[in-house]
């Protein structure tokens, strides 16, 4: 009986005068989560809407997981006349009837079109009592009924029961553009998912250390970015390969600093990339003190080798509330595929947890950071396109 | 051109037997149990088929079942403890089986209350058994034998072992893991005191998904798997005609070339051993020629990760394992490893080398001196 789906905004709602903007941002998304020209998306006073017939509930689905939608509902769409109305409302309770137990129901109307000329409580009555007359065997529960009908008036008017979560936030894109340094574990996807919530255009760098990590753990990486993609949209994934790097760190580098310097690098190597491309910050999942090169410490001896914005969402996340995202997101089983990533081979046994800025820089004077960035990047970036 | 060394994972097929599938595939579809006319062509070559692979080691065929491969094969014959109803309760097995086997025997444990007892023990480049035969006694039901374990290559001597223990006691049921050893190594059931021997078509150059079960007394016979009857009830499912005539024809190449195949493995297997620590300091080999198959070499070079090197090696389409393929899913030590007492500072660096019969003696030195190239690199960058 459906034929139409509609959806509600969350913040974009409070956005004033840039509100187009971001309307304008969330249509490109659900442009490309509905891909199909057929089906046109309109706005009817505040609300977005799709008239669909077929594979509705995929839809319903597909658009829950779009950033800047908060409620996805399936609805029917009629004019917006009394009669009509009426007999909709009739026919659209038995058919609920027919697919479960229902006894009792309740109307919740209401106008968003002021000059429909019932006001919303005296439609409830009205509905109400249509139903009760035309509709065997049920009866009027307003506290706690089982199957609500919502009637939201409009220039068309729609009916409807669910309220399916949407995927919150801003519209991808409305944010400017960010580059996640993605690693394959559990938290890295959480955080390019919860930047891209917040209407952030994401793209992915990885680092890896071929043949010292295996060609696995790159297939790892994709599988990770294609499902992120899900949220967020097509991304590119960067490769790099930063191994001569490790093998001058080991070469000419104390071996306890080993983790921060490479850190270090992967920062300048992004901010590089950045820079090229045109991304606005960097995303990482660090989270603090979960491991020696997460520490305030830490984290401040690594910020210090840029000056691009670093955005890190799960900084204040316990790991079980990060756990908790993957899993909703579908990253989690992915993640905890045990291939070795970049960090573990390399890891120095006792890491400095309280590195010093001085010491540090003093080590990295024995390297030649600027070409080694420019070099890293020139012989060995490959780049993955989500599928 | 890739110099593949992981024939003991699996093996390129021969392109007779590929082409064979292909052709069945093509022009055989038949189910061998419908009555007409393509039934019985299906049929025809499922019999004609089962004769190449049955006479490879001398058996009847109607003493083979055909299995999905090694692993059925391995489940099969574990399960077939079930003949004593609960009388005799006891496994004796070695601690280098395949998973197949030994997480078949876990299993029978927990679920069936089978007891397990352990034979066998590392001594001197050898895996020796002369411990099993004190082990027999009135509950012992069941005896795995692996012909040739897949990780080191440790040999058994099957008609030795199978006399002794018969001798010992004619009940005890004997399973061997043929799989490592089947068309590679002679092996006549006909001389052979075993109840049952598994053993798998992709590890010889035939296709996938196929393998089989040799049966001493198919009458005493507990299937594993129920359904149509098929193969006179002893393991249903509509047979794979197509996979059962390129096995066939696998087994009719293997057993022509098995002798030369035999001696030329045993010569690169040997070049491996003389070359290797010419070019490189510190290697160990695990398990001596003489008491291993010569189709698998495994060794332990110093202070480096095996997994880097496979990755290095595989840059220039040289193709290694680390250890078993099957094992080395699992994070930690293989217990096959564990028997051997390998220093902490070599068992990191163990790989595996397996031979085929499209192993060349010519690829010896260059995959040594790659070995060694890389070992160098890796030294330099892994600490200790």
């Amino acid at each position: 009986m459906y034929n139409n789906i509609s959806m509600s905004l969350g913040e974009i709602v409070l956005k004033g005068r840039n509100r187009g903007y971001f309307e304008n941002k969330l249509n490109q998304s659900l442009k490309r989560v509905i891909d199909d020209k057929e089906i046109k998306i309109y706005r009817d006073r505040g609300k977005v809407f799709l008239d669909i017939d077929d594979n509705i509930d995929k839809m319903v689905r597909k658009i829950s997981k779009v950033f800047g939608i908060v409620v996805v509902s399936p609805c029917v769409k009629i004019e917006s006349d009394l009669e009509d109305i009426k007999n909709t409302v009739v026919e659209y309770v038995n058919f609920k009837k027919e697919s479960r137990n229902i006894k009792t129901f309740k109307i919740k109307a209401k106008r968003a079109d002021k000059t429909f000329p019932v006001k919303s409580m005296d439609l409830n009555n009205i509905l109400g009592g249509e139903v009760l007359k035309n509709v065997e065997d049920i009866k009027v529960d307003v506290h706690n009924p089982d199957l609500i009908v919502n009637v939201d008036i409009r220039s068309k008017t729609y009916i409807y029961s669910e309220k399916y979560q949407g995927g919150g936030g801003l519209p991808i894109g409305s944010n400017g553009r960010g580059l996640v340094l993605l690693s394959g574990g559990i938290d890295s996807p959480v955080a390019g998912y919860l930047m891209g919530r917040r209407g952030v255009k994401v793209d992915c760098i990885s680092f890896h250390s071929y043949p010292y990590t295996s060609i696995r753990s790159n297939e790892k990486i994709k599988e990770l970015s294609d499902i992120m993609s899900v949220y967020t949209g097509p991304m590119k994934v960067y490769f790099v390969n930063i191994l001569e790097i490790y093998r001058q760190i080991k070469e000419k580098c104390q071996e306890k600093n080993t983790t921060i310097i490479a850190r270090r690098f992967m920062m300048k190597i992004s901010e590089k990339i950045a820079q090229r491309e045109e991304y606005d910050c960097l995303v990482t999942g660090e989270s603090l003190g979960q491991v020696a090169s997460q520490t305030i410490n830490s984290l401040r001896v690594i910020e210090n080798s840029v000056d691009i914005p670093i955005l890190r969402p799960l900084i204040g996340n316990d790991k079980t509330e990060i756990i908790d995202t993957a899993r909703d997101i579908e990253t989690y089983e992915i993640s905890i595929q045990p291939y070795d990533d970049c960090c573990s081979i390399f890891s120095p046994d006792n890491p400095v947890t309280r590195p010093n800025l001085d010491n540090i820089l003093e080590d990295e004077k024995n390297l030649d950071v600027e070409k080694l960035v420019e070099e890293t990047i020139e012989n060995s970036i490959e780049i993955y396109n989500t599928k | 051109m890739a110099v593949y060394l992981d024939n003991a994972a699996t093996t390129k097929i021969d392109s007779e037997a590929l082409n064979k599938l292909i052709e069945t595939h093509k022009n055989n579809y038949g189910n061998p149990s419908s009555l007409h006319k393509m039934g019985v062509n299906s049929e025809k070559i499922y019999k004609l088929n089962l004769e190449y692979i049955s006479n490879m080691i001398n058996a009847k065929p109607s003493n083979i079942i055909i299995t999905s491969g090694g692993t059925e094969g391995n489940n099969t014959g574990l399960w077939q403890i079930i003949r004593f109803k609960n009388k005799k309760k006891k496994i004796l097995t070695t601690k280098i089986e395949h998973p197949s086997v030994t997480k078949y025997w876990e299993f029978l444990k927990e679920e069936k209350g089978i007891k397990v007892q352990h034979y066998g023990y590392y001594n001197n480049g050898e895996y020796r058994v002369d411990d099993l035969y004190e082990k027999i006694d009135d509950s012992t039901g069941l005896v795995t034998i692996p012909f040739v374990n897949s990780e080191i290559g440790f040999l058994q001597n099957i008609e030795e072992m199978t006399q002794k223990i018969k001798g010992i006691s004619k009940e005890v049921l004997i399973h061997v893991d043929g799989v490592q050893g089947f068309g590679k190594l002679k092996i006549d059931v006909s001389k052979l005191k075993i109840d049952t021997m598994s053993f798998s078509s992709h590890k010889i150059h035939g296709p996938k998904g196929i393998g089989g079960l040799y049966i001493k007394e198919p009458d005493k016979f507990v299937p594993l798997l129920y359904g149509g009857g098929q193969q006179k009830n002893l393991r249903s499912g509509t047979e794979d005609i197509p996979s059962i005539a390129s096995f066939g024809k696998t087994c009719e190449i293997a057993s022509k070339t098995m002798d030369e195949n035999y001696e030329k493995v045993k010569r690169i297997n040997k070049m491996y051993r003389e070359l290797l620590p010419n070019y490189i300091e510190e290697v160990i080999f695990n398990g001596n020629l003489e008491k291993t198959s010569p189709y698998i070499l495994n060794l332990s070079i110093k202070d480096i990760k095996s997994e880097v090197l496979i990755h290095f090696l595989e840059m220039d389409d040289i193709y290694i394992s680390s250890g078993s393929a099957c094992s080395s899913n699992y994070k930690g030590i293989s217990e096959t490893y564990q028997a051997l007492n390998i220093p902490q500072n070599f068992l990191d660096g163990t790989v595996r080398i397996s031979f085929g019969r499209y192993s060349n003696e010519k690829d010896v030195k260059y995959v040594v001196e790659k070995i060694a190239k890389y070992t160098n690199e890796i030294r330099k960058m892994v600490r200790r």
